[in-house]
């Protein structure tokens, strides 16, 4: 691919970024939003909850990886699906 | 042949076998307690996919999705040197023993869980593939799928046949004893007794 074709990708794609990150609180309020709330919530207790357990260790900044993944693969059923441009 | 000796010609070869059969199980049963984060989570995954359905595949994908957790743990252990990265699981995994309560028995499976939740979730999907391969083959999973003997083909048949079409009738199955087919096939003679 040449230049000018990376940098016309690379554009779309921050486009589209910027498109569903401005889309996002329009989807958190149309969608679940207590039920996200309550997960946020239960992400930052057991966060909490492993790193007052293993503290010092490194097994408590790849739990609470573990959890933050764990919070944004399920936090997506609860927003309301994007607008069409 | 008297009664006893019956009893230990069948004692001979059934002793052996139920034997190795039960070592082999035991032998499981130890593993899976010395690597018991690992047996946990394949255990939890293998149960939570049987209850919900979830196809062998689903449970690679969290296996693969639990990944950037044994990822960052990778990179914290060997701050503190490679050494550490191969020893500290199994030092962890067994600091438990000693004092053996809840709250140890959780923070060592915290402690081992960035590795063990990949590896355990990536077992657990290979354990329902293979049980799902076995349920399908109906051949226990260890040999190669049973070839389709002559029997099914007129059911198959029947269910092919689009439904506007008369029904096909079903050759009636042929029943012959072994003596009169190898007798057939020449193999034994007319004189032979059934």
């Amino acid at each position: 691919m040449t230049g000018a074709g990376q940098d016309l990708g690379a554009g779309v794609r921050r486009g589209r970024m910027g498109w569903l990150v401005r889309q996002l609180p329009g989807r958190i309020w149309r969608g679940r939003p207590l039920r996200l709330l309550a997960r946020a919530l239960v992400t930052c207790l057991l966060a909490l909850a492993v790193l007052h357990l293993v503290a010092g260790q490194p097994a408590a900044p790849a739990l609470v990886t573990g959890l933050i993944t764990w919070f944004g693969l399920t936090a997506r059923s609860d927003l309301a699906p994007p607008r069409e441009r | 042949m008297s009664m006893l000796s019956w009893i230990r010609r069948i004692a001979c070869a059934w002793l052996p076998r139920r034997a190795s059969r039960l070592a082999g199980w035991l032998l499981l049963a130890v593993a899976a307690v010395a690597v018991w984060p690992v047996a946990a989570v394949t255990g939890a995954g293998c149960i939570v996919a049987r209850l919900r359905g979830w196809p062998a595949a689903r449970l690679g994908r969290q296996a693969g999705w639990a990944l950037p957790m044994g990822i960052v743990w990778i990179a914290a252990e060997s701050a503190r040197g490679w050494r550490a990265v191969a020893l500290d699981p199994v030092r962890d995994g067994g600091s438990g023993w000693p004092h053996l309560t809840v709250t140890t028995v959780f923070r060592t499976f915290l402690l081992v869980a960035p590795v063990t939740i990949p590896a355990g979730l990536a077992l657990a999907a290979l354990l329902c593939a293979w049980r799902i391969y076995a349920a399908t083959t109906g051949t226990g999973g260890w040999l190669a799928a049973a070839l389709v003997t002559a029997g099914t083909v007129p059911e198959v048949a029947v269910a092919e046949a689009p439904a506007a079409q008369a029904p096909v009738t079903l050759p009636a199955p042929r029943r012959e004893t072994a003596p009169v087919a190898l007798r057939r096939e020449g193999i034994l003679g007319p004189g032979a007794r059934r």
